[in-house]
């Protein structure tokens, strides 16, 4: 088919990898943010 | 399907109206719901209030015209959302509060220490400007939503939907603006994942199959550019990337940020928020995809969505559908007009007319402009001038170069003057209307030389002139009289 890799890349890649790295960001945020407490 | 349809019309009507119970007594009580809201009501209503109809009309219609490219504008939108909220919304919302600032151009303007209010006059005009392009499309979205579902003839249905929503914003304010963006908002996160997955697994033999039947329809909407081949593709992707780097700057989504509680808000809201465009932006693509194999022969493609719920669904299922349309519409319609309200009733009125009014008075002229502003928007959308499409993008585009650059500066820089943020806003707003009107806006979105127009014109002005002196803020800063809101 064409294109594949531009259909994983749409429709797979980017919206996991978004969601992965939003939840690994607020938790490393929230982690830095008990520190500083 | 109209029984369905109603059932979630009066669901919504309720809510809007019940939230009149509780109005607090101030001014930031009508404007901002005291400040008040958890991570579930931010990140839902700021997300239902960034999903416009033009969700379910216009970028449905463009995915239905040009295939999965329109997909590019995803990574632009979760590159906008990561920048609203991990870099706005933490500082806008603490700096918000520390400043009192019931707006965007309250903020600018407090923020700045702007004696003059120059800044919060410009920022509020700006708003009501393109407000008024952003809400007309949205009641046009609307008609075309009903004259192909329902068959209610276009006019007529566009100026129901705008009385619908005026009605309801008319009494509880912000928090009934909230609330029914909330109930929206769940709505049409449900049909977003459940009828593409339905129509997809279920209708067209899975994924493979799907993508296979569209090559077999059209090459082309499998490909990069959408048709579009060498720089004219390139200039396509960079145009699509760029629609979600325009969040920054709409002041009807960083509203939210104001009125969040607190910082665990925030943070938590920023996963529900990151999940909503995911599911929103995919979700729409599908849908005009779809179209194109199960409805392929349609004059418009904005029609297509309303189209295929018509041919595929059952009317009760075809009556939630058009529910979660309109509950596109609405949430945007209602936040913008909430917002463009707050310019002219409350930014402008009280800098020019320097006097102090009580809070009845307030929310009286509020609610008078509101109707006013529905009016203009009402009378603008029933010309018919654009598409839903183009419309959006265009005001979209204005809001993102006046006020994006300027707020991620302000926030983070004490560099700005009041000329350089006055520069920078003018230079975005008047840069991306002139881009608009030529030949190359057709290759690159005006969002773009806006943007950039707007933050050489920061940067240079700042240089050039000097700061103001800080305002002393304090409770009566807001010309407040406390007095029960009636």
């Amino acid at each position: 088919m064409q294109n594949e890799a531009l259909i994983w890349f749409f429709y797979v890649i980017t919206p996991v990898g978004s969601m992965l790295l939003t939840i690994l960001l607020v938790n490393l945020n929230k982690r830095k943010g008990d520190k500083a407490k | 399907m109209i029984i369905t349809f109603l059932l979630y019309l009066t669901l919504v009507f309720a809510i809007g109206i019940m939230a009149e119970r509780f109005i607090t007594k101030s001014e930031e009580g009508y404007y901002l719901g005291d400040r008040n809201f958890g991570p579930v009501a931010t990140a839902i209503s700021a997300g239902a209030t960034d999903t416009s109809g033009w969700i379910f009309i216009g970028a449905a219609g463009y995915a239905y015209a040009a295939g999965i490219s329109t997909m590019w504008m995803l990574p632009g939108f979760v590159a906008g959302y990561f920048i609203n909220w991990f870099i706005v919304a933490p500082k806008l919302r603490e700096s918000g509060k520390d400043t009192n600032a019931l707006s965007l151009a309250d903020f600018f303007g407090k923020k700045l220490g702007d004696k003059t209010n120059l800044i919060k006059i410009t920022a509020s005009i700006i708003i009501a400007i393109f407000f008024i392009a952003y809400m007309a499309s949205q009641l046009t979205a609307a008609g075309k939503a009903l004259d192909s579902i329902l068959s209610i003839q276009f006019n007529t249905g566009l100026v129901l939907s705008a009385a619908f929503v005026i009605g309801y914003a008319i009494f509880g304010g912000y928090r009934s603006v909230v609330w029914t963006d909330v109930t929206q908002g769940i709505i049409m996160l449900a049909v977003l994942i459940i009828f593409p997955l339905y129509m997809i697994l279920g209708q067209l033999g899975g994924f493979g199959e799907f993508f296979k039947t569209l090559q077999s329809i059209d090459p082309i909407l499998l490909s990069t550019g959408g048709g579009s081949t060498g720089a004219a593709a390139f200039g396509v992707i960079v145009g699509l990337v760029g629609f979600g780097l325009g969040e920054p700057g709409q002041p009807h989504i960083v509203q939210r940020f104001l009125s969040a509680k607190d910082e665990a808000s925030v943070k938590s809201g920023t996963i529900i928020a990151m999940f909503w465009v995911i599911v929103v932006m995919t979700g729409s693509n599908l849908l005009g995809l779809i179209g194109r194999i199960l409805v392929p022969s349609i004059n418009d493609p904005e029609y297509v969505f309303p189209n295929l719920t018509l041919d595929t669904m059952h009317p009760i299922l075809a009556g939630i559908v058009l529910g979660a349309i309109f509950a596109a519409i609405q949430s945007t319609f209602s936040s913008q007009l909430m917002v463009a309200t707050q310019a002219l009733a409350s930014d402008i009125l009280k800098s020019v007319v320097k006097k102090d009014f009580t809070n009845k008075q307030l929310v009286k002229i509020s609610r008078w402009t509101m109707i006013g502003l529905g009016l203009v928007a009402t009378g603008i959308a029933l010309m018919n001038i654009e598409a839903v499409f183009t419309l959006v993008l265009y005001a979209w585009a204005g809001l993102g170069a006046s006020f994006g650059p300027l707020l991620i500066m302000m926030l983070y820089s004490n560099f700005v003057t009041k000329w350089g943020a006055f520069a920078g806003m003018v230079s975005g707003a008047v840069i991306t209307i002139i881009w608009k009107e030529t030949p190359y806006a057709a290759y690159l979105y005006e969002l773009i030389p806006g943007t950039i127009a707007a933050i050489l014109a920061i940067v240079i002005v700042s240089k050039l002139t000097p700061h103001q002196p800080k305002i002393e803020q304090s409770p009566e800063s807001n010309h407040i009289k406390e007095q029960e809101v009636t």
